[in-house]
């Protein structure tokens, strides 16, 4: 029974959450990206990719137990909380926390560190994956990125590092998930390709 | 490796000192279970170093689709088995025995699920041809020109070689899936959904098509170069 509670009231802040995904991206649309301000993805928005795990984990357990092995659900639940804590832990500490947009550049923040994509860096924006959930930015200079990274420890250095995927030579690309920065793929790809044009101008006047 | 191994013959050593055989009992089921991945991830371990040393003696063959044998996949699922067998043990030797159950279940299912849909996902099977390399997903494959490859891109090291390969013109290898049909070309295209612009590109995994990672790296770049001497330069 509990399991089944579990399981509906993850359902309803999954179908809660991703309505109200819906009509930020919508709003979105239609307003500027502010500036100079970290933006992060909001505690509800963020709870609606945990909500689905709880639901269908909850779900599977709920069945289990239906079925007289409460043990068995009960290790169930256990192991697939531990497992899903340990991956959103690990994910958390690669993944970008917030950026900001400056007129320096593209601010990404991580857990223990910052770095800087400087918009005369960036050579190409795109939306890429199946459903076009992903954000991928081309830069001229990883080194350059690199240097920026702040503080520079060899474990931020390692973090940085893994962000700029996909070298080839000088050139490298940074990825950023659907709703990083509280922003809709399309949004945050848009969003960026001003900031270089805007960069673009700057640096011809 | 040996945990397993040791855990049983402790288990053996408290049945010898008076401790109820059937309270051990889920206790050495998990051990066992954990025993039999290791040994299996071991002896699959060792098959495999051997078949990448035979290949990178050998030239890959052309004009034949090159298979992934389904024996390769018991490395990693063996691996899985001593490491779930392991977990479950715990609860199982502070008795919770069900409990126990419901923790390896969970860990085989949360595992081994990734495990084979990235195996359904990825082209299992290849065929090196004149025109090209053609790529299959069970019944449904497509045609990758030589010439639209532009850059293979090694990941790991070399006795776990990976390798991203780049590939030009997506709408063109879409549109060589046969059979031609629209379900073949969305798994197709889902395949290829990583686009860089007009392009894309595809994470080729251990053991793609039953071939080292090394010896398939080797392979595609060479070619590479026969169609790069047979007409334009190399991208």
């Amino acid at each position: 029974m509990a399991f089944a509670a579990v399981a509906a009231a993850g359902a309803v802040v999954r179908q809660v959450t991703l309505l109200l995904r819906r009509r930020r991206e919508r709003a979105q649309r239609e307003l500027p990206v502010a500036w100079n301000v970290a933006l992060r993805d909001p505690i509800w928005s963020r709870a609606s990719d945990a909500a689905t795990v709880i639901a269908w984990g909850s779900g599977a357990c709920a069945v289990v137990a239906a079925f007289g092995f409460v043990g068995v659900a009960v290790g169930m639940a256990a192991t697939f909380g531990l497992l899903t804590f340990g991956m959103a832990r690990v994910m958390g500490g690669w993944e970008a926390r917030a950026l900001t947009f400056t007129s320096d550049g593209l601010r990404v923040h991580f857990r223990r560190a910052e770095l800087l994509v400087r918009w005369d860096n960036i050579d190409g924006v795109e939306l890429t994956g199946a459903k076009h959930h992903l954000v991928e930015i081309t830069v001229r200079s990883a080194e350059a990125v690199l240097a920026s990274v702040h503080p520079r420890t060899a474990r931020t250095l390692r973090q940085a590092t893994y962000r700029l995927a996909d070298r080839d030579g000088p050139i490298a690309r940074i990825m950023f998930s659907d709703w990083t920065a509280g922003l809709a793929a399309a949004t945050l790809a848009r969003a960026i390709r001003d900031g270089a044009a805007r960069g673009d101008r700057a640096a011809t006047n | 490796m040996a945990l397993p191994f040791a855990g049983l013959a402790t288990a053996g050593l408290a049945i010898a000192a008076g401790v109820r055989p059937a309270r051990l009992g889920m206790l050495s089921f998990h051990l066992l279970i954990s025993g039999l991945g290791a040994v299996v991830s071991r002896l699959t371990g060792r098959a495999l170093a051997r078949r990448a040393r035979r290949q990178r003696r050998e030239a890959v063959p052309w004009d034949v689709r090159l298979r992934r044998p389904s024996w390769i996949e018991l490395e990693m699922s063996g691996m899985l088995l001593w490491g779930a067998g392991l977990l479950a043990a715990l609860p199982a030797a502070a008795g919770l025995s069900s409990v126990s159950v419901g923790v390896l279940l969970t860990l085989v299912v949360m595992v081994e699920v990734p495990l084979l849909s990235d195996a359904f996902m990825s082209p299992v099977d290849l065929t090196f041809q004149v025109g090209g390399l053609r790529m299959h997903l069970g019944a449904v494959s497509f045609q990758v020109p030589w010439e639209l490859i532009t850059r293979v891109e090694p990941v790991g090291p070399d006795h776990h070689r990976v390798f991203n390969l780049h590939l030009a013109d997506r709408a063109a290898l879409i549109a060589s899936t046969t059979p031609p049909t629209a379900s073949a070309r969305a798994r197709v295209e889902r395949l290829l959904s990583m686009r860089r612009g007009s392009g894309v590109s595809l994470l080729v995994p251990l053991w793609t098509a039953g071939v080292d990672g090394l010896v398939l790296e080797r392979a595609i770049e060479a070619g590479r170069r026969q169609e790069s001497r047979r007409g334009g330069a190399l991208n």
